[in-house]
Order: structure tokens, then sequence, then C-alpha cells
């Protein structure tokens, strides 16, 4: 990177955390830290909700995701909308009206200290070791990206993020998220007009999403059933809802955003932000990655984007096969760019028959190009057998790196950052919120002053983070742990769920019912994805892991009311 | 600290609507619209 990209980045970055710190400064009572004083209005709540939804690997992977498999995902945020109605119209209300700090200190009003505590405890093993991925998996393509050592990198970020959410607390994650969400979406949007404009001339516009629409990147709505298909309509209007009611009704990283609001119309106002430009912006954000895919039609790709990885191949016994495999992805391309050209003259004359001839040719040659990609695939893993052979996190900043001009590659690398720093900020926030509302106050100690427990909170806050930071650093040694904490959200969200749907709509069932109903519902979701994972599971419960969702939230409903008729009979 | 204007009982209307419902009916309408223009996107162009 050049100079000028050096100071675009660290100015944006150190402006956003020197105001975030000084526009927040001197909070002194308990509600003024953790819920900004109540005095946020809609849009800034909505600005937040979507700031802590979007994290870097939403920037890294989702171009990269469209980029591979084309705008299927967008059918993931087709639920999202709904879950934010039924949030506006049932959760608001009633955290406004028992003027809770966290979600968890709902339940015990409704149920017990140990459901209020159990639940409490799900989120902060759940979320704590999520701040820790928030936190590495843009870290460790960042570092290669700038060639930064990762333990490095990983404590550029969460130190940033700890001074300003430690300092202000929600105020000033909420305050810095404005500016981050502004230079997030402004960064992507360049990037979308520069791709768009840097195609060559002979191609208009139409004619690109023609390529992409032929070449099968925009495939956004499949309306076919299929349990085991993780993006389908159906699974992103059912599954994905039961997700996203999880996450935002009962996620504190969520739920804290929202508590922020001067009223619970400026609450649901800000959900209602979120319902209505949420798929709008995972629209923009596929369809980059898509004339991304295109602008790489024109101009020949790297057959490998992780460059630090193909290096270590080039110096490895393994250069010829590697040099060879280049030389053929080099004669296919040149080949496919042609047949390209021929299918847009084809499109552009209205002559079916020979689009028709033309698609299958291309079709047939990008085939050969993506088999030619996995053979290099297979040959880095030979050489360097713990590389990730999944390249398409680095698509998109490849493209940045290797095509756009000076001064906007320093943005696009702080539009990651920022997005780092929003959710983890957030994350780290809530943390502290829920060690310090749940647990500290509520049973250790219970009696002593607001600025007692607002120093409490920024020790949490500074923990969480220490805390993010190191299991950061230690990720890279434990593979196989990322993709345990990512699944344990999954595994967690249904039953967390289905505690709070009992509490909110069935009061028929009391605590002891749920508890145990929430315990033996968990111990069958784990037990459905043991089978799922290691393939033995019946056709009827083999599904993708969006499903786990449902099944949890729905078994700890059925599960409570059977119990309490269970229990109620006997204690009578 | 700002008090919060409401608790809960007393729910204010939303801008440009009489009722909440006119806002949500906006979303779900909204989003069957991108639905409906994203199916037409994908079949015009593949």
């Amino acid at each position: 990177m050049s100079v000028l990209d050096w100071v675009v980045l660290f100015s944006t970055l150190v402006f956003i955390v020197a105001y975030g710190v000084w526009k927040t400064r001197g909070s002194r009572d308990i509600e003024n830290y953790l819920k900004g004083g109540n005095e946020a209005k809609w849009w800034a709540i909505g600005i937040s909700i979507m700031a802590t939804q979007a994290s870097a690997i939403t920037f890294l992977s989702t171009p990269g995701q469209a980029y591979a498999d084309g705008m299927r995902f967008i059918q993931f945020y087709f639920g999202l909308p709904i879950a934010m109605i039924i949030l506006s119209i049932t959760f608001v209300p009633l955290f406004y009206k028992l003027k809770v700090f966290t979600a968890y200190e709902f339940l015990e009003t409704r149920f017990d200290l140990k459901t209020r505590s159990l639940t409490a405890i799900l989120f902060l093993v759940q979320r704590g070791l999520a701040a820790g991925i928030t936190i590495y998996a843009p870290s460790i393509i960042l570092s290669t990206l700038l060639g930064w050592n990762l333990g490095a990198t990983n404590l550029f970020i969460g130190a940033l993020v700890i001074v300003y959410t430690v300092s202000g607390g929600t105020k000033a994650v909420t305050q810095t998220q404005k500016q981050q969400m502004a230079v997030m979406m402004g960064g992507m949007i360049i990037a979308g007009i520069m791709v768009i404009n840097m195609l060559p001339e002979s191609v208009s516009f139409t004619d690109a999403v023609h390529v992409a629409g032929k070449m099968g990147k925009l495939n956004m709505v499949n309306f076919e059933f299929d349990l085991d298909d993780r993006y389908n309509f159906w699974s992103g209007i059912t599954a994905a809802l039961f997700l996203f009611m999880s996450y935002f009704g009962t996620d504190q990283s969520q739920v804290q955003r929202y508590l922020t609001g001067r009223s619970i119309k400026e609450s649901r106002l800000g959900l209602m932000m979120n319902g209505l430009l949420k798929v709008p912006m995972q629209f923009v954000i596929l369809f980059i990655g898509v004339m991304v895919f295109v602008f790489y039609q024109f101009y020949q790709p790297p057959v490998f984007f992780n460059k630090v990885a193909k290096q270590q191949v080039e110096q490895s016994a393994y250069a010829e096969d590697l040099k060879n495999l280049e030389q053929e992805y080099t004669t296919i391309f040149d080949e496919k760019k042609e047949a390209i050209h021929g299918l847009i003259t084809a499109v552009n004359k209205g002559d079916d028959a020979r689009v028709a001839l033309e698609k299958e040719n291309v079709l047939s040659l990008e085939e050969k190009s993506n088999s030619i990609r996995q053979e290099v695939k297979d040959v880095v893993k030979k050489a360097s057998p713990n590389t990730d052979t999944n390249d398409k996190d680095y698509v998109f900043m490849t493209f940045v790196m290797d095509n756009l001009p000076i001064g906007l590659i320093g943005l696009l690398f702080a539009v990651i950052f920022s997005a780092a720093m929003s959710s983890t900020a957030s994350e780290l926030n809530a943390l502290a919120s829920t060690t310090t509302i749940d647990l500290y106050k509520r049973s250790i100690k219970k009696k002593e002053t607001d600025m007692h427990y607002v120093t409490s909170s920024k020790w949490f806050t500074f923990l969480w983070g220490l805390i993010a930071i190191i299991f950061a650093t230690y990720l890279s040694q434990f593979e196989n742990l990322i993709q345990a904490v990512n699944l344990l959200g999954s595994l967690f969200y249904g039953a967390i769920l289905g505690v709070f749907i009992v509490a909110f709509y069935l009061k028929y069932i009391k605590s002891n019912a749920v508890f145990i109903g929430a315990i033996m519902a968990e111990a069958i979701v784990v037990y459905i994805h043991f089978m799922n994972s290691s393939g033995t599971a019946p056709d009827w419960l083999t599904m993708g892991y969006l499903w786990y969702n449902v099944v949890g939230c729905v078994l700890v409903v059925i599960f409570g009311f059977l119990l309490q008729v269970i229990i109620g009979s006997k204690e009578k | 600290m700002t008090e919060q204007i409401n608790n809960g009982d007393n729910l204010d209307s939303p801008p440009f609507f009489k009722k909440w419902s006119g806002m949500y009916w906006l979303l779900i309408v909204t989003l069957a619209l991108l639905v409906i223009l994203f199916h037409l996107f994908s079949v015009h162009f593949s």
C-alpha cells in the first residue's frame, strides 16, 4: 500500500476512536453507561443494530461468496423483516415496561433466578468466544494482505475497541457506529461504482449483468423446499426467522442496542429501519461480489487468491506443478473470454439459439477453470497442509489491492477494520453489561453505589476485551475450535428463544418445567447435530444447521408444556 | 439521565402512519416486492 493509503486508513480509525472517547467522556451513573442515558434516536438505533450485525467477515466473505456461489445467500435475510415486526410487537414493549438492562433480567421476573443465570451464562460463554472470532477472522486475512504479524493485528483491533468502549460505554459504541457505518457503506458503494467503471469499454453494465445471469450468479430466489439446502426461500422465511428472533430478541449484544432508545417508538423504528434496509444492503454487497466476478472474466484473476499461500507453494517442491496449472488456467481463461464476448454479441442481437450455444460453451469452460482451481488447492494443501484452501475471503480485497486507485485501497481497508471494530465493541459492551447486571450486581455485590457499578462495568469491558484478544491470538492453533464456536450459536439460540417464547406467551408453564425442558431440548439438538455431522441421521432428521434453531425452540415449548402438566398434577 | 418517555403502556404512533400495523404492512409489502423483483431479475438475465 502507498503512503496515502496508510494515511487514509489510520486517520479514519484514529478519528473514529478519538471522537468516540471525546464525545462520551464522563459517564457517572450505570444507566448512562450501560443504556446510553436512553437518549438514542431511532436512526441511531437502526445504524447501531446494523453495524453490530455487519462484522468484518460480512464485507470480506459476502462478496467472495457471491463470486463463488452467486447471490443465493440473500435468501438467508428474508426472515429478518418479519423477525423485526414480531420483536417490535412483543419483546420491545415488555423490556421497556420492566425497565431492564439485559434481556435475561426479564427471565427472573417471569421465572426465577436460576433460569436468568442459566441464559446469562450461556450468552457469556457463547458470545465471549465469538468475540475472539470477531477479531480473529478478519485478522488472519488482513495480516496476510498487509504483511502484518497476526498477533499484532489482533492486538491492534482489540486495543482500539477497548479504548473507546471502556471509556464511553454504550454511548461510545452507538456514537462510533454512526461513523463506522458511514465509512462501510461509503467505501462499498465507491468500490461498486469502480468495479462497474473498470469493465472493458465494449462491455456495458447490462452486458455485465447478462454475463452474471447466464453464468448462474444471479440465483437469488429458489422456491424449491429442501431441508438439507441451507439457502432457499423457505429456509429464509422460517429457519432464519427463528435465528433472527433469537439473535435480535435474546442476544444482549443486539438487545442493548435498542434499549438505548428514548422511547418504545424510537426502539421500534430502529428495528423497522433494520427490517427495511438489511435485504437491500445485502443485495448491494452480494451484487458487488458478482460484478467482481464479471470483472475477472475479462482480466485474468490469480489462480489462487491467498497470495502468501501461493508464494509458499512457489518456494516448495510443488512449484513446477503450480506453474503448469497456471499455464493451463491462462489458456482456458483466454478461451472463456472469447466465448463470453461471443455470448454478449448473441445477447445483443437477440439470437436465442446462439445465446444457448454460447452459454453452454462458457459454462463448460468455467467448469474446467474451476477444476483447475481445485487442483491448485490440492497442490497448496500438499505443499502446506495447515493452510486453509478456501480462498473466497481473499477475493474482494485482492481485487481492491490490485485494481483500485491509491487512497481508495486505504479506505476499503478502513471499511474492514471499522466493521471488525463495530461488532466487537457491541459484543464487549454486552458482555460487560450481562456480567455486571446479571451476575455481579445480582449475586455478588448487591448494594453498592452507581459509581461502583460503572467502574466494575469498565473493568469487565476491559477483561472481556483482553479475553477476546488472547482467544483470538491462540485460535490459529485450534482451527476445529472455530467451527465448534460457530456452531455453538446455532446449537444454543433455539433453546434460548424457546425459553423466551414460553416466558412471553405461555403463562401456564412455570420455571422448573421450562428449565428442565430447555436442558432436554438442548440435549436433543446436540444429538441431532451429532447424527448430521457423522452422516448417520435418518432422512427426516437430515437438516442444515439453520433448522436447529426451529427444532430447539419448538422442543422447549413442547417439553415445557408436557413437564408442566406432569409437575402440575403431582403438586395437586 | 433522560426519563424514558413511555414504559410500554402508552404507545406513540409511528411517523406517516396512524397505527403501527401500517408500518408493519410496509415492511411485509416491501419484502414481498423485493422477492418478486429478485425473482424476475434472476429469470430475465439467466
